[in-house]
């Protein structure tokens, strides 16, 4: 068990999520950086976080914490991991390092505290945190109180059950990330779209704009949308039966799927880029779709400091979210089979 | 407009969107539909799952580039036979709304609007009775579930009962759970409290969606409606509304559920000549 001393800002129960039943309005949920927690659960033995609206099983649920992490106490020895933001981590006062595995004793305390880079930091503990399932998956759905734990973020009291361990605590501490695998992105501030699907509703220019501006993560952002704020984008006039049919807005279309990463531009200002949390339909025109590789990168973005886009295409997306998580499922086999000795202890 | 043929636009990385047209024509669904039905029986591999909109099918993608390429062609092989069924099985839901309630006018004081069936009634020249009963003399067909767990999107099978609305200019950031709405081509409602930009014209006495499912007529997901539903609403009054939900409270109330098959094809044919 572990005792949960403080919630911080907003810490969840989250795993790869639960794709499959977006035609019932439930989006995947699931880390909003499955990256981050993927190399989190890799660490500690656990099944993989697979990337979002992916058909391998959601992997081991861990934690999501956002902008100031939580405090938690072990109630046996366990053995965890840290990824994503840098909350400055200590163990009993003692400073614990980011992506290694980490033996704690019973009775310790693990604080995390603000962020020092990133916005949403991953925990994940050998054996995964144990929570009801809620249609396959352990994530919470924070807007529909479903999943995770009671479907709400943690606060000081809770106490989180965990599954069973793979291996003894010892052999899990001693394993090491191969030296090939990145942890962090090369570029955190560039984010990849692909166009569309309303790309034709915009002019050119605006395109171009889109494209070649800074944009900046307003503080109105969770894991339902994070808003840009930049200049204006402009939309052609449109067929007079889109007034009657969608409504008066310049962006304003009959309701089709949002997809997770969808960029909405509703009346031409303040790009909404929707997280795994996602609105499934909705009526405004989407000028680009983040590719589903880089929505980690997107929430790791802090309010304030800007990002750009830059556009692939479909087939080129889908190739960098495959190799990514191939690279991924190639660590955890090395591991498992004990042949990636990059930093023998 | 209505596109000939349909087109295949990418949703990022995960999804393709095969869109019918772009307008809010309701035959349009039943081809939406057709496509979902096809895909489902033909189990094309690489294909994670199907979510129909009014107008366009979103096809979820299984992340494998092997498999994307391929399932794009065998959508465009296989939409030429795409067309509305003779018939389908569609099951009729009856919805009791106390029109013109207490929270409605609640919501509008809130916000410092019109009352909003007042002002729907008016944008289209009826009294709020003769707005009432237009709303319960048509079947709605459910084109879409989505944007939040049990929401639905439908539209009156009776094009003349078509209600001229607009959204809200600056959307509430709060609507009580269960308000039905309208705006634009849809009717809608909402299965939990949340913001909005609909018009709202009453309150349901019965759920659409349960957080922990607990009726038999709400799947493991809490959900009651499905794209390819038609929903009826009928009018209750205060005490009948009371009624109604306490029932529901106690998982005493039968929900009023008929499968059918609905006949499409002299559905066309009608809706054709009015």
């Amino acid at each position: 068990m572990i005792e949960v001393l403080d919630g911080g800002v907003q810490t969840t129960v989250q795993d790869g999520g639960r794709p499959g039943n977006l035609a019932a309005g439930y989006p995947p949920a699931g880390a909003q950086d499955y990256y981050a927690l993927s190399i989190a659960n890799l660490l500690v033995g656990n099944e993989l976080t697979p990337p979002p609206m992916s058909a391998a099983p959601p992997g081991h649920a861990g934690l999501e914490m956002l902008i100031k992490g939580a405090s938690l106490r072990f109630e046996g020895d366990a053995v965890f991991a840290l990824a994503g933001a840098d909350m400055g981590g200590t163990l009993d006062g003692k400073p614990v390092e980011r992506y290694r595995p980490i033996r704690a004793a019973s009775g310790s305390v693990l604080k995390l505290g603000f962020v020092r880079s990133g916005a949403r930091g991953y925990f994940a503990t050998a054996g995964g945190i144990d929570v009801p399932l809620c249609l396959k998956s352990r994530s919470t759905y924070i807007r529909a109180r479903r999943g995770g734990l009671e479907g709400r973020p943690l606060r000081a009291g809770d106490r989180l059950r965990l599954g069973e361990r793979t291996a003894p605590l010892a052999a899990l501490a001693g394993r090491r990330l191969p030296a090939a695998l990145p942890v962090e992105p090369a570029e955190p501030r560039s984010i990849r779209v692909v166009l569309g699907p309303q790309d034709y509703m915009f002019t050119a220019e605006s395109i171009e704009t889109f494209l070649s501006h800074d944009w900046e993560l307003s503080p109105v952002s969770d894991r339902m949308g994070m808003r840009l704020i930049g200049p204006p984008l402009t939309l052609h006039e449109r067929p007079e039966y889109l007034v009657r049919d969608a409504g008066t807005g310049v962006a304003d279309i009959v309701d089709d799927v949002i997809p997770i990463g969808g960029i909405q531009v509703p009346g031409g200002i303040e790009p909404i880029v929707m997280g795994v949390e996602n609105p499934t339909a909705g009526g405004y025109a989407k000028i680009a779709t983040v590719i589903s590789a880089d929505l980690g990168k997107m929430g790791q973005i802090m309010p304030r400091q800007t990002l750009r886009f830059a556009a692939v295409s479909q087939a080129e997306a889908i190739a960098i979210r495959e190799s990514q998580w191939r690279a991924l499922k190639e660590s955890d086999a090395a591991l498992r089979s004990g042949c990636s000795a990059a930093h023998p202890e | 407009m209505i596109y000939e043929p349909p087109k295949i636009r990418p949703l990022g990385d995960c999804y393709l969107g095969v869109e019918f047209g772009d307008e809010g024509h309701l035959p349009l669904s039943f081809r939406v539909l057709a496509l979902a039905d096809l895909l489902a029986r033909e189990s094309i591999d690489g294909i994670l799952e199907i979510v129909p909109t009014l107008r366009q099918l979103g096809v979820v993608l299984d992340g494998r580039a092997a498999a994307a390429e391929s399932v794009r062609e065998r959508i465009e092989a296989l939409l030429p036979s795409v067309a509305a069924p003779k018939s389908v099985p569609s099951r009729l839901i009856r919805i009791p709304v106390w029109y013109d309630d207490p929270w409605g006018a609640a919501i509008a004081e809130r916000y410092a609007v019109p009352k909003n069936i007042d002002f729907v009634a008016g944008l289209n020249g009826m009294t709020v009775a003769e707005l009432i009963a237009s709303h319960c003399s048509t079947d709605y067909w459910v084109a879409c579930v989505g944007f939040a767990p049990g929401c639905y999107f439908s539209c009156p099978m009776d094009r003349n009962r078509s209600l001229i609305a607009p959204k809200y200019e600056t959307p509430r950031d709060y609507t009580p759970a269960r308000m039905i709405s309208t705006a634009g081509i849809f009717s809608c409602a909402y299965p939990v409290a949340s913001p909005g930009g609909y018009q709202l014209l009453g309150r349901m006495a019965v759920n659409i969606y349960e957080q922990t499912p607990r009726n038999a007529a709400f799947g493991e997901d809490g959900v009651l409606f499905r794209a390819g539903d038609r929903l009826r609403y009928y009018p209750v009054d205060a005490l009948e509304y009371d009624a109604i939900w306490e029932a529901v409270q106690a998982d005493e109330y039968a929900y009023d559920i008929t499968e059918e098959v609905f006949d499409v094809e002299a559905y066309l044919a009608s809706a054709a000549m009015s």
